[in-house]
């Protein structure tokens, strides 16, 4: 049976600076696939380019030349405001520092994107409740940021990302901030995550231990993908 | 040294920080330099322009009313001749300009001594029929070289001595009035006065002499016109001015007239005997060079009063002897204090508020350098080196901002003085710009001040910081209660005000509410008071919370402020003339008290506000709640941000709301006084002369003005006086010669209550005071039904009506309040029952009975206003008499029957509406100029002139509306000031946030959200700085209004202007918000979420 592919790159190249003399090749001509239901790990050394590819497909920045499908949608031809409203609505972001509003609650902070998807308040409170409550974060809900550990943190993080059930989960070094027992805790709910509910993820580590625990491995080398994982590299 | 060099590299190392702070500085220090160099400049200013208005004069000597005539010797021989009771001039006051020249005592300290007249005359064009009543004449002497100039339009010095007989030089003020558009020069005016031909009689001799009116019709051509310019004494240029011979012919020529042409059996009975040739009323005196000090002037003017006086006799007490340069120093000293204090309250005020944005900024800075500092402490530098460090970096920026600030107070200085030379109407190169080294000493003085208290508090805390915590990034949580020291340290405050509030004298503890009568002793009851209020909430912040130790005391201080508002202002009774210091310190309280009160509540505000948001946009379907709780949070978050951003919009807007409403509300406020005073007049008709009543004047006037089909007509209209007299009140109370005051007398009889004219809405008050229970009552003869307070002054009123006797004497009633004369109090000059003597006719000398006193009334007012108004009002004002009488009374000066009033009313139903205007020239134009005007008919030199009643106030409002456009323009200062802190906040805020707004571009916010939820949160503090703003400043605005017109202004609120407001801050905090806002939702996602501030 053929895989659904949930996320395709054709021939992406990312230049910072393109033409003047302190230009960067950051990305170059990169082509992967990632299908729905998968974990996936993206892995290279620092510098290697790992967080402009997650960039790239977020949006976040624009690709210099190349195609990027998302879901079946091709983020070339987005405007900025139709690039936002495809990574409000379809990607959900999960960063090494966490990046929580450190002036909000661990509710308010998972709130906040049903909210900017105009979401009644009611509605969007009752999901992120229940959804931290599954993370195991039920007696910290009205807890800021600065009263949790680092893994309660990320699992706070994790539970923004999902409140919009996203397509795929890009994660960005989502371990890189945490001791080696939060890390696994962390990555054992991804794997959760994506077993009982087959969302999809992809995952920025330069950690072979949590490469490890991903369906497959890219790797990328100088800006250019060197390894796929799939069977037919 | 290392500490030199780091701070010296800070400062340039935040370059758009630290330019911030500078701006603020250098704006604090421009402001107190600017009040300096304004507040001096301005009062020497006044002085200057007040001197120039004097030339040379050093002191002067008016009569108390213009027709009295300091004469030479003939008359006082003439006199002699008449009755051996009356000594040769040489033995007497006759040719007091003569004999001063001759007494020694005098001449010692006088080096000139001008003679002149200055009187008033009715001066009709007769192309057009224009008229001006009581205009100003000076006949200036030829030979008068050192007291003054006049200048044309071209600069050119127009000399007394090159006009003809008949030709008069005309002040610009009075071209347009009379000519409107037409050239004047070469034109031919008519020119009508009057005098008496006796100056007056002893009231304690048995001699009796009629003065007779003699009225002087000419015509005079003008051959220039002198501007309001120039270094000259007439710096004003609303008169006429002439040669003092001429006028003296001209005098000379009617009285001669008159005497040949007077009925020879009356000649013979009683002779017209009058002036010689040399007739003056003022004289002008320029005292010695050796004479240059105020004090020597004292002297001097001392000596040559007392001369005067005693030359005269008692009558030495009809004239007003002004030592007027010392004068002007003394009004150049009050204004420079006045001014001073009054722009330094308010420039306070707006400097608080520039320090507010310094430390806001400062605040920023720190916090953005938390982890530089925690490293500098974690490789060994101490508290005191990250102290010192960071002061002296303060002290660079306060140095640099007070070297702007000292150029940047020149250009205010400069630029203030350009203003109130335009709204007060004076020339600017009058003005010389004070700006000494003491100013540039105190602008560095305030600039280091600035800068290091700014700097200190800041510094501090950054030396406090936990560095371990700060270098892992934790925010540690701050202690909620105050410590015991701070407790210790508030309760010795409060029982330091304590004992302060029971050693004061007047003391409110023992005395209450008599503590509160006199304005200064309220004022030093103030302080003791309001820290012993900071006791509960040290308590409070002790025991329970900061927060509600803050709300506490923020609610003794608001208290405090209306407790004094609403209650003490009532109780004050008098004031020595001082005030704004106690109005400053309720506003402090004010302004405190509301910031702090927001402040320590700011978490359940925001949450208040960030609930209605959400309940308003509830059914929106897009990301405008995520933006209103991102902003809401923010803002409660930054708590001290916030307060230092809603504090300096709110103290700003105090200011400018309070100053709006203080305006708005004496420009508008007294509409309701007035027409209830005037019962609703809106015009009054005068005419130069007495019109017979066989004319039919006031019919002729409603069959042609009254309900025709214009836009504006008469609904009533009636005659007031029929006759007026300008007399002496000659007060026996004390005996002997006693004191002689200036009174104006007006005559009544049954058609002054216009039994005809019932209408609801025009019925004219006559408050009279029975002076036994002080209570007024309304007095309306033509209301049916109406209650009769005191069954005696009705009586009184009636028999003064029908001009008859109560115990034999004929009845005189007397206005004792000045409706206009705001503040000034009451001026009694009579009391019911007095005596009060009156030269008559018919019986000479005969004692007249106050019967009652008016306390109010419409016509006083406008007569009075007609009749003084160049010489401001008398202190005696107005009494009234019947008709019968006034016709046979002389009194000492005799009759004048110079005007006839007739007032009106409109179907306008407000009494400021401009239409009127219009209206009163077509009425001017019907009895003027038009073909067969009923002034040509009577073949006399008269004409009729339009008043509307509102004009009588409008000409107080003119310069009260100077002084507040002055005030307005100043405070208006403040929103520089905002909307630099606003704009410091904003970039700040956006700079800080940088990552998370990478944050939330990566979590689906577009770049409108990022800006709008940067807007929303500064438009929320300014939106929270405007209600404190419209509150405090309307509460303010109300307390000065009231205190002002003693509760007789009603206060309104100024809805446009605070509009006008509310709509500037919102675009003050959209500009502000908007430029970083788009700057920051324009960097890229990801580049925002590599910043690591």
């Amino acid at each position: 049976m053929e895989r659904e592919e949930m996320l395709t790159l054709t021939n992406v190249h990312k230049i910072y600076n393109e033409g003047k003399s302190n230009e960067v090749v950051a990305v170059h001509d990169v082509n992967m696939v990632v299908y729905k239901g998968e974990m996936v790990a993206l892995m290279g050394p620092s510098g290697s380019g790992k967080s402009t590819i997650l960039n790239l497909i977020g949006g976040l920045t624009p690709a210099t030349k190349g195609t990027i499908k998302i879901d079946g949608v091709d983020t070339n031809g987005l405007s900025n405001e139709e690039m936002t409203n495809l990574r409000r609505d379809r990607i959900g972001y999960i960063f090494q520092h966490f990046n929580l509003l450190d002036f909000l609650t661990a509710e308010q902070n998972v709130v906040l994107p049903l909210l900017i998807q105009g979401i009644p308040n009611y509605e969007a409170k009752r999901k992120a409740d229940m959804l931290l409550r599954e993370l195991g974060l039920g007696s910290r809900i009205e807890h800021y940021p600065n009263e949790l550990s680092g893994g309660q943190e990320q699992r706070v993080a994790i539970a923004r990302s999902l409140i919009t059930t996203p397509a795929i989960i890009l994660g960005d070094e989502p371990t890189g901030d945490l001791d080696q027992a939060s890390a696994y805790e962390v990555m054992s709910m991804f794997r959760r995550i994506n077993r009982e509910q087959g969302q999809t993820l992809l995952l920025v580590t330069h950690s072979e231990e949590i490469g490890a625990l991903c369906d497959r491995i890219i790797r990328i080398d100088e800006g250019t993908i060197v390894e796929t994982g799939l069977e037919e590299n | 040294m290392i500490t030199l060099k780091l701070a010296w590299r800070s400062v340039f190392r935040r370059p758009v920080q630290n330019l911030a702070v500078i701006i603020g500085i250098t704006l604090g220090v421009s402001l107190f330099v600017g009040i300096q160099v304004g507040s001096q400049s301005l009062g020497q200013s006044f002085g200057t322009v007040a001197e120039h208005s004097l030339g040379r004069t050093e002191a002067k000597v008016d009569p108390l009313l213009w027709d009295f005539f300091l004469t030479q010797e003939t008359l006082q021989d003439e006199l002699s001749a008449i009755n051996p009771l009356i000594p040769p001039h040489n033995q007497s006051r006759g040719s007091l300009a003569y004999q001063l020249r001759q007494n020694e005592s005098v001449m010692e300290y006088v080096e000139a001594l001008t003679e002149r007249i200055e009187t008033t005359a009715t001066v009709v064009y007769e192309d057009t029929g224009s008229i001006e009543v009581s205009q100003v004449v000076k006949g200036i002497p030829v030979n008068e070289t050192g007291f003054g100039k006049l200048y044309n339009s071209e600069g050119k010095i127009l000399e007394i001595s090159s006009l003809a007989m008949g030709e008069v030089y005309l002040g610009r003020d009075s071209v347009s009035t009379i000519f409107g558009d037409v050239d004047p020069i070469g034109k031919n005016l008519t020119f009508s006065t009057s005098f008496f031909s006796v100056e007056f009689a002893n009231p304690n001799s048995s001699l009796s002499i009629t003065p007779k009116l003699i009225t002087v019709n000419t015509s005079v051509r003008i051959v220039d016109i002198f501007e309001d310019r120039g270094l000259g004494e007439e710096l004003f240029s609303g008169f006429i001015a002439t040669s003092l011979d001429w006028m003296q012919g001209m005098y000379r020529s009617a009285l001669l007239d008159a005497r040949a042409k007077q009925d020879p059996v009356e000649k013979q009975l009683n002779p017209i005997i009058g002036y010689g040739d040399y007739m003056i009323n003022t004289i002008r005196i320029n005292f010695k060079d050796k004479i240059s000090t105020d004090a020597l002037r004292d002297v001097a003017f001392n000596e040559t009063r007392d001369a005067i006086k005693e030359q005269l006799g008692g009558f030495g007490d009809l004239y007003i002897y002004s030592n007027s340069l010392n004068d002007i120093h003394e009004n150049i000293a009050d204004s420079i204090e006045n001014i001073s204090l009054l722009l330094n309250v308010f420039g306070s005020l707006i400097a608080f508020a520039a320090v507010l944005v310094i430390i806001n900024i400062q605040s920023m800075a720190l916090q953005a350098r938390e982890k530089e500092t925690g490293i500098q402490r974690a490789i060994g530098a101490n508290r005191r080196q990250i102290i010192v460090s960071n002061m002296l970096e303060s002290l660079f920026l306060g140095l640099i901002g007070s070297v702007l600030g000292v150029g940047g107070g020149y250009l205010y200085g400069e630029a203030m003085i350009l203003f109130l030379s335009w709204s007060f109407g004076f020339d600017s190169s009058l003005i010389t710009l004070v700006f000494t080294t003491d100013i540039i000493t105190t602008s560095f003085f305030w600039g280091m001040v600035i800068s290091l208290t700014t700097g200190l508090l800041p510094a501090i805390n950054a030396s406090r910081i936990n560095v371990a915590q700060v270098l892992r990034g934790i925010t540690p949580p701050q202690s909620v209660k105050i410590g015991k020291k701070s407790l210790y340290f508030g309760m010795l405050i409060t029982i330091l005000g304590l004992v302060y509030a029971y050693t004061l004298d007047p003391n409110p503890f023992v005395q209450g509410k008599d503590a509160f009568l006199v304005l200064e002793d309220s004022e030093q009851i103030y302080l003791p008071i309001a820290l012993v209020f900071l006791g509960p909430s040290l308590l409070f912040a002790y025991f329970k919370s900061k927060k509600w130790g803050l709300t506490i005391a923020s609610i003794g201080l608001m208290s405090w402020a209306y407790i004094n508002i609403f209650v003490i202002f009532n109780w004050i009774e008098t004031s020595n003339g001082g005030g704004l210091l106690y109005v400053a310190y309720v506003m402090f309280s004010l302004i405190g008290g509301s910031i702090l009160f927001v402040s320590s509540n700011l978490d359940t505000l925001a949450s208040l506000g960030e609930k209605t948001f959400s309940w308003m946009v509830r059914n929106r379907k897009s990301p405008i709640r995520g933006t209103t709780m991102v902003a809401f949070r923010q803002m409660r978050s930054k708590k001290v941000r916030s307060t230092l951003t809603f504090a300096l919009f709110a103290t700003i807007l105090t200011l400018n709301i309070f100053i709006g409403s203080w305006s708005y509300s004496t420009r508008y406020g007294f509409d309701e006084v007035i027409q209830e005073i005037s019962g609703n007049t809106d015009v009054s008709i005068i005419s130069s002369q007495p019109i017979e009543r066989s004319i039919g004047f006031t019919q002729r006037l409603m069959d042609e003005f009254g309900k025709t089909d214009r836009e504006v007509y008469l609904e009533y209209m009636k005659p007031v006086t029929v006759s007026k007299i300008s007399s002496l009140y000659y007060n026996t109370s004390d005996g002997g010669l006693g004191e002689f005051e200036r009174f104006a007398l007006g005559a009544v009889d049954e058609d002054f209550m216009w039994s005809d004219a019932l209408h609801s809405q025009w019925q004219i008050r006559f408050d009279l005071d029975d002076n036994k229970t002080g209570t007024p009552f309304e007095f309306m003869e033509d209301v049916q039904g109406e209650p009769i307070a005191n069954i005696e002054d009705e009586k009184a009123w009636e028999a003064a009506l029908n001009g008859t006797m109560i115990d034999g004497k004929p009845l005189i009633i007397t206005e004792t309040i000045g409706s206009f004369e705001f503040g000034s109090g009451l001026n009694i000059i009579a009391v019911q029952g007095d005596s009060i003597y009156l030269n008559t006719t018919d019986g000479g000398l005969q004692e007249f009975l106050v019967a009652s006193i008016i306390t109010s009334n419409p016509l006083t007012s406008i007569i009075r206003d007609m009749t003084h108004r160049e010489r401001g009002h008398p202190t005696g004002s107005i009494g009234i008499v019947a008709r019968k009488w006034a016709e046979n009374l002389t009194m000492f000066s005799g009759k004048i029957d110079t005007e006839e009033i007739f007032i009106g009313k409109s179907n306008l139903k407000e009494i400021n509406d401009q239409r009127l205007v219009d209206f009163l020239l077509d009425v001017e134009f019907w009895a003027n100029a038009r073909e067969g005007a009923y002034r040509k008919e009577t073949g006399k030199i008269h004409g009729v002139y339009g008043l509307r009643v509102y004009s009588i106030y409008e000409r107080f409002l003119e310069g009260q509306y100077r002084f507040f456009n002055f005030l307005q323009a100043y405070v208006s200062l403040g929103f520089l000031v905002g909307i630099l802190g606003l704009l410091v906040v904003a970039s700040r805020s956006v700079a800080e946030r940088k990552r998370q707004i990478g944050m939330l571009r990566a979590l689906g916010f577009r770049r409108g959200d990022v800006v709008a939820s940067v807007v929303l949160e500064l438009v929320v503090t300014g939106f929270i700085g405007l209600i404190l703003g419209i509150i405090n400043g309307t509460v303010m605005g109300y307390a000065l209004t009231t205190i002002n017109s003693n509760g007789e202004a009603t206060f309104l609120i100024p809805w446009l202007l605070i509009l006008g407001y509310g709509a500037l801050t919102f675009i003050s905090a959209i500009i502000a918000a908007i430029l970083p806002g788009i700057s920051a939702s324009r960097i890229p996602p990801s580049d925002a979420l590599r910043y690591t501030g």
